[in-house]
């Protein structure tokens, strides 16, 4: 009987929350300790399709992408030791090296970003099935205040912000492209940016109660 | 204009990628002198990050993933820096994590003698909390125990350097901008110290540049933050270029393959 109390006693220990259920911000912490197994292959399922989204988007063929966004993930890793969580959403990181990245590889191939996708407009596909019903649900709140900010650009304001974030395109090569004043390019650039920001505190704040 | 507009129009362009080089420059300049410009760049950042996370998500293969993994085994495979994956397993952490266990063993047998389960079940939900913090300072003393052996290996090489007889300093200014290299001919090698580089964005890093006597510019590896706000690297010389310049440029976080020239900030001889 004695001998079998060790392992019954163990049952009931307490173990840390599996890595699917920790924060974006302890994510890149274990990634920077070097957990590459559990941490990178959550982070992966968190934001990969983020990653190969902006890829596919900005280079418009999906193995370019899978090659580049191979060359993203691991940048990421690189410098998950650098990541401040107090400075910006991991989100956001995420969204800025990858669209750094792939405007490089577009510079370096010396070609035009193709694609067709624009913003909000195309139906969001459903979320990976390897996710559990409140991962789905809280990804999906997220995902519904980001299209409300999106929604609130007008068509001229939505045009700009495709060219200068996604074609990777100056304000100067905006206002040449469209036949526009530069002084209308920056100001629809402005609003724009603007109206996207009003919306942060709603998205912070859906983050915060999750 | 006022100078909140002004501000604003900067960090909206900035952050939607439609600004200029001198832009970028002008912002990265205020961020760098005013936390509350750098707080609203910031919003700005997050608010352009959005047009990406709008996008309909896309499939991520496990292809892509298992890559990754791969780089990152030759990384740990063949750098100098010695990953906090490969302590893990150190013996200090198997016998504190046995000499736990056995206590919890002796205890459980003790408290059982005694009848008094519920508490051993607590005696033991603290012992597991002991363990994962000893774990934790023990995983923070080998990440220190690693960078201490890194930047001993680092220093050590830069003394054989700078006492080389054949080594010698050329120096590189414009502007306020500064960059000094040691040349050692004999290994091949530079050592290079620039100052008084303003700041960079997270999105961006200087990057030196081999200038040859004939050809392009070659890279030479990423500035990394040295003593004194200085930006420093080491880097070995390219086998078959006489190499007879040296050139610093901003370039997108993790380097370019070519120099983006309109972002040379600084160039000249060495040798």
């Amino acid at each position: 009987m004695l001998a079998f109390l060790p392992f019954a006693a163990f049952t009931g220990t307490p173990k840390r929350a599996p890595a699917r259920q920790w924060s974006d911000a302890e994510l890149v912490e274990a990634m920077a300790q070097g957990d590459s197994d559990t941490a990178l292959e959550a982070f992966y399922q968190r934001f990969g399709g983020l990653v190969m989204a902006v890829a596919q988007r900005i280079l418009g063929s999906s193995a370019e992408a899978e090659e580049v966004a191979q060359e993203i993930v691991f940048e990421l890793w690189r410098r998950a030791p650098q990541y401040e969580s107090g400075r910006a959403a991991v989100s956001t990181w995420v969204a800025t090296v990858a669209r750094s990245r792939c405007l490089d590889a577009i510079r370096a191939r010396n070609r035009r970003p193709k694609g067709s996708a624009s913003l909000d407009q195309a139906t969001i596909p459903p979320a990976p099935a390897d996710l559990r019903p409140d991962e789905m649900a809280a990804q999906g709140q997220r995902r519904d205040l980001v299209r409300a900010a999106l929604a609130e650009l007008n068509d001229s304001q939505r045009e700009v912000l495709e060219l200068s974030y996604f074609a990777g395109l100056s304000h100067g090569e905006i206002a040449k492209r469209l036949e526009v004043p530069l002084g209308t390019v920056k100001s629809r650039i402005l609003s724009g940016m603007r109206t996207l920001r009003r919306h942060l505190s709603d998205i912070a704040s859906e983050e915060d109660a999750r | 204009m006022s100078d909140r507009e002004r501000l604003e129009e900067l960090a909206a362009l900035v952050a939607a990628g439609a600004a200029t080089a001198d832009e970028e420059r002008e912002l990265a300049r205020v961020r760098a002198a005013d936390a509350e410009a750098d707080e609203l760049a910031a919003e700005f950042e997050q608010a352009a990050a959005l047009l990406a996370e709008g996008l309909p998500r896309a499939e991520a293969p496990g292809r892509v993933l298992d890559g990754v993994r791969q780089r990152i085994a030759e990384d740990r495979g063949k750098g100098q820096v010695v990953s906090l994956a490969q302590r893990r397993g150190g013996p200090a952490r198997i016998v504190a994590a046995i000499a736990v266990a056995a206590a919890a063993a002796l205890a459980l047998l003790w408290w059982r003698e005694r009848g008094e389960a519920e508490r051993l079940t607590e005696r033991l939900a603290e012992i597991d909390r002991l363990r994962t913090a000893a774990e934790a300072r023990a995983d923070r003393a080998a990440a220190q125990l690693a960078e201490v052996e890194n930047e001993q290996l680092r220093m050590s090489g830069m003394v054989e350097m700078v006492s080389a007889p054949s080594s010698k300093l050329a120096t590189v200014a414009k502007d306020k901008a500064t960059m000094k290299v040691l040349v050692d001919p004999d290994r091949r090698r530079w050592l290079v110290l620039a100052f008084e580089l303003p700041p960079l964005p997270p999105d961006k890093d200087y990057q030196l540049w081999f200038m040859p006597d004939e050809g392009n510019p070659l890279p030479a590896g990423l500035l990394e933050p040295g003593p004194g706000a200085a930006q420093l690297t080491r880097t070995d010389l390219p086998e078959g270029v006489n190499v007879t310049g040296a050139a610093i440029s901003i370039e997108p976080a993790g380097g370019s393959k070519t120099p983006t020239m309109d972002q040379i900030i600084l160039a000249g001889p060495v040798i």
